[in-house]
C-alpha cells in the first residue's frame, strides 16, 4: 500500500493514506525506498479495532475527516526536501577497555535498531578491508539490481556495506563472493524483495549453494546442513550477513519495516546450505543444472524465499513399495490448501517449494529407475488439491481467484495442482547418507532467483589462509562424528 | 588480520554505520488548492472494511466539496474483494496506468497500511 501511493507521488499527485495504528514507519519505509525523505508521508492511522472485523465503529473517520482533505490540500513534509545522497559516518564507542568498547558498541546497535539482538562483530575499518579482500570489486560498486537499494527503506548494497554485514556476522573474507551473489539473487526484480521483506508472511531467504565453492567454504550439504554446526560455519556467517543487509540496509525490522506476524528462528541465519553433489545420483542432474540450465560444477546459487519448513519423515526407501510410500510422504505434506500457492500468478507459475531429499533416499528412486523428471510429475500429481478441501479450508475466495489468475490451470469443482507444471518443484539432494527424512519448505510469496559466484584472483590464497584459521576442510558431514 | 586495541585506560572503537547511505531523489506531490472541481481516485487494497469505509469518507468529503468528482475503488482493481485478505494488485503498472487515464489529481489510499 505505501508503495502505491509513492508510486502515484512520484506522478505528481497527492495522496493521503487511511492506515492502522502503528503502520506510519512501514508506510514510510516504502516511500523512502522510492527516493522520498524518510520522514513520514501523508498518513492518518486510524485505531486497530476500526479495520478488525464486520460492522466496526467507524465514528473515527467521520471525526477526523477534515484531516484526511488536509492531507490532499494543506499538507507539508516537516522539513523541506533536498535531493542528496546521505552518507552516515563512522561512529566512535569508548570503554576502558577493548571488550568495554565491545559492549558499549553493541549496546548502541541495540538502541539504534541495528543488528539481530545478538551481540556482532565490531565492524571496524580494519575488518572490513580484511573481509574486502574476498572480491575484486571496488568497494562502492553497487550490487545488485534496481540501483542496489535495499527496500523497502531503500538503503545502498554497495561492497563495503555488504562487507560491513559480514564483518557484524563473524564472516571471513572468502565468504564475500557467496553473499555478494545472494544479495543479486534477492535484489533481482523477479524476486520482489520488497514484498517478501515487509510481508506479514513470516519469510526468509533459502539459499542452495552449487559447484565446487560449496566444498571450499565449508558450506553443509550433508547431516545438519540447515545448521547450526561449527564444523562448517560458512552458511551461518553468510545467512546471518543476509539478515543484517535486510534489517539494518532494508530496515526490515520487525513491527516496522516486516510486518511478519511470527518472524521465525531460521530468520536469524537464514537457511545457506549446499547441495549434496557428491550423493546425486548418477542419472539425476545438480539443482543448478536442471533448474536454471548452469554448466555442471558451476559455481551457482539459489535464492528462494520460503515461509514454513517441516520434516518429512518415513523416507526411508528399500524397494519399489517403499519408494511409493516416501513419495507420497512428501506429496502429502505438499497437499496443503496453502494459499500462497495461487496468491498470485507469479507464484502459480514459479515454484511452490523445495524439496529436501537425502542421499539415501535419492538414489535408492534413481535406482529403481526413477528419473528427477518423474519424481516431479509423481509429487505434483499426487498433491493435488481436492475442490471440497479448498473450499473448505479457503472459502468462497477460491473461485475468485482461479477466475482472476490460474484461469488456464484451475477448474472450479476439480482438483487444483499447486503450481503449474511439474518441473517447477525445486528437487535438491541434501541432508546426509540416511533415507530416513525428508524436509519440504514451502514458497514465500515470489519466485526463486539465480546467481554466478564470481571468485577473486586471490581465491587460492584465500583459502590456504582459511585452512591455516580453521583447520584442515572436514570431509562432507555424510554421517554423524 | 592485525588485532585492535586489546588493552587502554580508554579505548576508542571506530565502526562503521551498519544501515549505510541512501538518496533522496524527490519531494512529495504539491497539494490541491481545493477539491472542488477536482477528480480524486480512491484506491483500495480490498480490505479490512473498505467497502464500508470508502463510501463513508466519500460522502463526508462530497459534502464539503459538492463539485468534487470522486472514482470509487470499485473501478480499480482492487486485490481478492473486501473478506479475501491480499493486497498484491494495488501496486500494480495497470493500476498505475489507470490512475492517470482517469485523470486523477489526487488519490485517498486504503486500507490499514
Amino acid at each position: 500500500m505505501g508503495r502505491a501511493s509513492a508510486r502515484i507521488e512520484k506522478l505528481g499527485i497527492p495522496t493521503t493514506a487511511i492506515i492502522r495504528k502503528g503502520f506510519t514507519r512501514v508506510v514510510g519505509n516504502a516511500f523512502a525506498g522510492m527516493g522520498f525523505p524518510a520522514e513520514h508521508p501523508c498518513v492518518h492511522e486510524f485505531p486497530v479495532d476500526m479495520f478488525l472485523g464486520e460492522g466496526t465503529d467507524l465514528s473515527p473517520l467521520k471525526e477526523n475527516i477534515d484531516k484526511i482533505i488536509y492531507g490532499l490540500t494543506q499538507w507539508e513534509p516537516k522539513v523541506p526536501t533536498k535531493v542528496k545522497v546521505i552518507k552516515p559516518n563512522m561512529i566512535t564507542v569508548h570503554g576502558k577497555d577493548y571488550q568495554g568498547a565491545v559492549d558499549k558498541m553493541n549496546f548502541l546497535f541495540l538502541q539504534e535498531n541495528w543488528g539481530d539482538g545478538l551481540p556482532v562483530v565490531p565492524p571496524t575499518q580494519e575488518r572490513v578491508n580484511w573481509i574486502l579482500t574476498g572480491t575484486d570489486r571496488h568497494r562502492s560498486t553497487v550490487v545488485g539490481a534496481g540501483g542496489g537499494k535495499v527496500l523497502p527503506r531503500g538503503g545502498f548494497a554497495t561492497v563495503e556495506q555488504v562487507a560491513v554485514s559480514l564483518a557484524m556476522a563473524g564472516g571471513r573474507p572468502e565468504y564475500l563472493p557467496v553473499l555478494i551473489a545472494a544479495v543479486e539473487g534477492i535484489l533481482n526484480p523477479a524476486s520482489t524483495h520488497f514484498h517478501w521483506a515487509a510481508t506479514t508472511n513470516s519469510t526468509y531467504p533459502a539459499v542452495i549453494v552449487n559447484g565446487h565453492i560449496a566444498k571450499q567454504l565449508r558450506i553443509n550439504s550433508g547431516y545438519g546442513c540447515l545448521g547450526p554446526d561449527p564444523r562448517h560455519p560458512a552458511g551461518a556467517s553468510i545467512g546471518r550477513a543476509i539478515r543484517f543487509i535486510l534489517m539494518d540496509v532494508g530496515a526490515a525490522i520487525p513491527g516496522v519495516g516486516t510486518m511478519a506476524i511470527y518472524g521465525g528462528a531460521s530468520r536469524y541465519t537464514n537457511l545457506v546450505f549446499a547441495e549434496d553433489e557428491d550423493g546425486i545420483p548418477d542419472s539425476w542432474e545438480p539443482h543448478n543444472v536442471s533448474y536454471w540450465d548452469y554448466p555442471r560444477n558451476s559455481n551457482t546459487l539459489t535464492v528462494f524465499p520460503v515461509t514454513s519448513s517441516v520434516n518429512v519423515s518415513g523416507t526411508e526407501v528399500t524397494n519399489k513399495e517403499s519408494a511409493l510410500v516416501s513419495l507420497n510422504q512428501f506429496s502429502g505434506f505438499m497437499k496443503s490448501p496453502y494459499m500462497n500457492y495461487w496468491q498470485h500468478p507469479s507464484m502459480f507459475e514459479g515454484a511452490p517449494g523445495i524439496v529436501l531429499m537425502a542421499r539415501g533416499t535419492a538414489r535408492w528412486i534413481a535406482d529403481l529407475g526413477w528419473t528427477k523428471e518423474n519424481v516431479q510429475q509423481f509429487l505434483w500429481e499426487n498433491s493435488h488439491i481436492p475442490w471440497d478441501d479448498m473450499l473448505k479450508n479457503l472459502g468462497a475466495v477460491v473461485t475468485k481467484i482461479g477466475d482472476m489468475a490460474m484461469g488456464r490451470h484451475v477448474k472450479v469443482g476439480q482438483p487444483w495442482p499447486i503450481t503449474s507444471k511439474p518441473e517447477n518443484i525445486i528437487i535438491v539432494v541434501a541432508g546426509g547418507a540416511q533415507s530416513g527424512h525428508g524436509y519440504w519448505m514451502q514458497l514465500a510469496q515470489s519466485a526463486p532467483t539465480s546467481a554466478e559466484i564470481t571468485l577473486p584472483k586471490n581465491w587460492d590464497s584465500l583459502l590456504k589462509q582459511a585452512e591455516i584459521d580453521l583447520g584442515p576442510i572436514p570431509s562432507p558431514a555424510q554421517f554423524p562424528l | 588480520m592485525k588485532n585492535e586495541r586489546l588493552t587502554a585506560e580508554e579505548v576508542a572503537l571506530k565502526v562503521y554505520n551498519p544501515a549505510g547511505a541512501y538518496e533522496i531523489t524527490q519531494g512529495f506531490a504539491p497539494r490541491l488548492s481545493n477539491l472542488n472541481g477536482k477528480t480524486i481516485c480512491e484506491l483500495s487494497d480490498g480490505v479490512f472494511e473498505a467497502d464500508r469505509m470508502f463510501p463513508l469518507i466519500r460522502k463526508l468529503i462530497q459534502k464539503q466539496f459538492p463539485e468534487v468528482n470522486i472514482v470509487p475503488y470499485t473501478e480499480f482493481p482492487y486485490g481478492r474483494g473486501s473478506k479475501g485478505g491480499g493486497s498484491y494488485a494495488i501496486d500494480d503498472d495497470r493500476i498505475i496506468d489507470l490512475v492517470k487515464k482517469k485523470g486523477c489529481n489526487a488519490a485517498i489510499v486504503g486500507n490499514a497500511g
